[in-house]
């Protein structure tokens, strides 16, 4: 036994193989030490009850930082390993404790021993683990003789997924890369490890309690078994929802910061006057890539446009019509043509007819700016009327909502007319009580109309918030005309009454309100090129998500997950038969997409005898285990049942489960069992098949050195 | 108004080859109505229910389930007795309100013996009516905004009502 039967035996690649223990309880009498090396295939952990054999087993997971999968209130391991021990010199304290394990990934690769504190005593953690490249246990190798080792932390925040953490050095060593997976706080995170290594172990006290494997759920992954079998099963579906996760998040990133930029765009351009004309965005909630890609073409660009006079114009256009306005004034300039009051150039008909003008045109823009006025107190409260018709369809929808729940409540006290909507002393239909024309439409179908009614509401008041701000933008524009049209009243009514020779007023004021306007216009050009840019870019890249999305196809199982589920279903049903299970007929017992055993389709709540319920979970631990071992899986290669026997299992089941687990044992990797059955009873039920055996020597595992 | 079934597609036609007269069919099609999930009987008498268990002994007058019920129809209604209630807007006999199908509502839910009328007229819950109401205020999230106005309400009894509404109820 030991390393040299690992070296010449064909475990599969990627496995842990444990080569030896050692536990150690630090006591005033000397070291109370266990310490035993493993081979491949079955062993079995024999002693009497509260012998040490679930410590021993449990140690194997401790040292491996997995006391998730075991862990009680009362403390990580037993008194014995933590607080005093059972010795032959009588009870006694313990001062310092720890577990050591050989083991190596694959089973010829590399071997490693690490060391993990149970009770640190005044120095160490029990939250490090430490690692030394070499066979310590099998070849005696003294703590001063191995080196610095590396250390690496288990239960500690970050520890999960961070460089220094075990769990991640475990997964790299075994190959794994972790996926993604949702969580009830709304975030991705890795699948943790101890969570897959939830289908290698079945705890004595509570492991056997269910029909499916126990993995913990205190990480708060949403349906944490399932995603653990699909790991192992290493289905194409996990992988791909795992990268749709991650796409969905990068969209979610993409269309936060396409949010952002959109606004600043848009406030940038209201507070000038000006609008932004983007082009429409793929639709990120169709069901197919031509539908989000409908009406999308990536090469037409966003626009910034400005009001100039009674159109809308785009910002280069505008600029440039200003620009040109002062080239031509500059030109003007420097051959002395600028109009004085009185000279030739100036013209008192033309001044009046521009005052007129002028004067009209600000009657005219004040028109509009009432009616604009008069139409968002109209928007105004519509948008209301809108808001209170929400509430109101929404408040219906909740209450049709909940008809079904009260009816479901009252199906027993009042089920005439709660479950059925009759009278119930007549037992006619209680429609035409309900309505007085008798012709109601079912609460199906209302719902469907409120449904509808919301959208169809959701949709005038977005239409209604659209128009008050596409107002707000026309009131700017407006005012700053009405602004502009105000001084170049005042400086004409100026030029008409000044002495001749003075310089045109209106002519001044003109070129100021212009320069101040191609100012504006111009700072507008420098704050919205980058994020117009920017935002062709978000465009862009929302585009390539989905299609990469998209091509990863639908988010069911794919055929070959389908073969992988078909296969392990054979498994499983053939060692349903062996294990004479009758509660069902095995034959028509399948595993759903939730990854639990189902009859028919329909779960077993098991209302068969406890023991099938037994029998059920070790058919599927050992069918997955049979059909997930790499590489046609990644089952890690190690399985530890405590106290398989339970609730008076039959022997003739528990036979068929030691053989089975000594076959596949040795084709497999390495199985742990523990038990209570003589070693006479061991050799009769597993005849010739070679067996790992462990009696724990006088009731107790730990003994003085 | 009424519904005409044949055998000829809805909106189709027949057409006679020998005179070449197109003869369509005409299909009347009566739309069904929405109907106000108040005016359920699935809805009203579980409201009848969670209404008189809030009031002292399980046991109300006619005449309050009618304001009561009545104020559990809407936002508006909701609001209006509330604003009643702490006396932020006079409750008159202007503003009483009833409800029209509280008989019916009375009548099956008395026929399901979920409520029975006490010796004063009063309207009370049998123990059936208790377990119901019970199974209603066990789910938390069940009539969430009906339970917390009667919560608002509370203690609802008599002679709070008319305290609160100035005897602005109807005396049946």
């Amino acid at each position: 036994m030991s390393r040299v039967f690992f070296a010449t035996w064909e475990a599969p690649p990627l496995t842990i193989s444990v080569h030896a223990v050692r536990l150690v309880a630090e006591t005033s009498a000397g070291p109370a030490v266990f310490s035993h090396d493993f081979g491949p295939g079955l062993t079995v952990v024999r002693g009497s009850n509260t012998s040490g054999k679930s410590l021993l087993v449990q140690s194997i997971l401790y040292a491996l930082g997995l006391d998730d999968l075991f862990a009680t209130r009362q403390g990580t391991l037993t008194r014995a390993m933590s607080i005093d021990v059972d010795t032959a010199e009588g009870t006694l304290p313990v001062i310092r404790s720890f577990v050591e394990l050989q083991f190596a990934i694959p089973a010829d690769g590399p071997i490693l021993t690490v060391r993990r504190y149970v009770n640190p005593g005044e120095s160490g953690s029990p939250h490090l683990i430490h690692v030394w490249p070499m066979a310590a246990l099998t070849e005696s190798v003294p703590l001063s003789d191995r080196g610095v080792g590396t250390d690496y932390y288990v239960n500690r925040k970050g520890a999960a997924t961070g460089s220094a953490g075990f769990h991640p050095y475990l997964a790299d060593l075994l190959g794994w890369q972790l996926p993604s997976v949702a969580t009830y706080d709304g975030v991705q995170r890795p699948l943790y490890v101890q969570i897959i290594l939830g289908v290698c172990y079945v705890d004595q006290k509570r492991g056997w309690g269910g029909i499916v494997p126990q993995v913990p759920t205190k990480y708060g992954i949403v349906e944490p078994l399932r995603r653990a079998v699909e790991f192992v099963l290493d289905l194409d579906f996990l992988r791909r929802q795992s990268e749709r996760r991650d796409i969905d998040d990068r969209l979610n990133a993409i269309l936060t910061r396409e949010e952002y930029v959109r606004g600043r765009l848009d406030s940038a351009a209201r507070s000038r006057g000006g609008r932004i004309i983007l082009p429409p965005l793929p639709n990120t909630r169709s069901r197919s890539l031509k539908g989000a890609m409908a009406g999308v073409v990536l090469d037409e660009v966003a626009r910034v446009q400005v009001m100039t006079d009674d159109h809308w114009e785009s910002l280069d256009e505008a600029i440039e019509s200003l620009e040109q306005q002062r080239q031509r004034r500059a030109i003007a300039a420097v051959e002395a043509t600028s109009p004085t009051v009185g000279e030739d150039g100036f013209n008192l008909r033309e001044a009046e007819d521009a005052l007129r003008l002028a004067e009209s045109r600000l009657q005219q823009v004040s028109a509009r700016l009432t009616v604009l006025n008069e139409s968002d107190s109209f928007l105004e409260m519509q948008l209301g009327a809108l808001g209170r018709r929400l509430d109101a369809t929404e408040d219906e929808k909740r209450r049709y909502g909940q008809l079904q729940t009260l009816a479901n409540l009252g199906s027993q006290l009042a089920e005439s007319t709660l479950s059925d909507g009759d009278c119930p002393t007549c037992h006619q239909s209680l429609i035409g009580i309900e309505a007085i024309e008798g012709n109601a439409m079912s609460v199906e179908e209302t719902n469907h109309v409120l449904t509808q009614e919301n959208v169809t509401v959701l949709g005038l008041i977005e239409q209604a918030e659209s128009a008050i701000a596409s107002s707000e933008v026309k009131r700017t524009v407006w005012m700053r005309q009405m602004a502009e049209l105000r001084g170049e009243i005042r400086a004409l009514k100026s030029d008409l009454t000044s002495a001749f020779g003075s310089p045109s007023i209106a002519e001044i004021q003109r070129a100021v309100t212009e320069e101040t306007r191609l100012s504006t216009l111009q700072q507008l050009m420098v704050q919205t090129i980058e994020d117009v840019h920017e935002w062709q870019q978000l465009r862009g890249e929302t585009a390539e998500a989905l299609i990469a999305r998209f091509a990863l196809g639908s988010s069911e199982l794919s055929n070959d997950d389908k073969i992988k589920m078909e296969q392990w279903e054979i498994h499983f049903r053939a060692l349903l038969e062996d294990f004479e299970f009758v509660s069902a007929n095995p034959q028509r017992v399948s595993i759903s997409e939730e990854m639990k055993p189902v009859v028919d389709g329909y779960d077993i709540s098991f209302q068969g005898s406890a023991s099938d319920g037994i029998r059920l979970r070790w058919a599927y631990l050992l069918s997955l285990w049979q059909r997930t071992m790499p590489p046609a899986g990644l089952h890690p290669g190690l399985l530890i049942m405590d106290e398989p026997g339970q609730q008076g299992v039959e022997a003739s089941a528990l036979e068929g489960l030691y053989r089975r687990c000594a076959d596949l044992g040795l084709a497999h990797g390495q199985l742990f069992l523990t038990t209570s059955e003589s070693r006479e009873q061991l050799e009769e039920w597993l005849g010739d098949r070679p067996f790992n055996y462990i009696e724990i020597d006088q009731g107790r595992l730990l003994h003085l050195s | 108004l009424n519904q005409v079934e044949g055998n000829a597609p809805p909106g189709g036609h027949t057409y006679d080859r020998g005179t070449g007269i197109i003869n369509p069919e005409v299909m009347f099609q009566q739309y069904r109505s929405v109907l106000r999930v108040n005016e359920r009987v699935a809805w009203r008498i579980p409201v009848l229910v969670l209404v008189v268990s809030k009031f002292r002994g399980q046991r109300a007058s006619v005449a309050n389930l009618h304001l009561m019920i009545w104020a559990m129809k809407s936002a508006v209604t909701r609001a209006l007795i509330s604003a009643w209630w702490e006396g932020r807007q006079p409750a008159d006999l202007a503003t009483i309100r009833t409800d029209p199908h509280l008989e019916v509502t009375l009548g099956l839910a008395a026929a399901e013996d979920l409520v029975a009328i006490g010796r004063t007229g009063r309207v009370e819950l049998t123990e059936r009516g208790k377990e119901f109401a019970a199974l209603i205020d066990g789910d938390s999230e069940l009539m969430s905004i009906e339970k917390d106005l009667l919560r608002e309400l509370a203690p609802l009894n008599e002679s709070s009502i008319l305290r609160h509404m100035g005897g602005a109820s109807i005396d049946y």
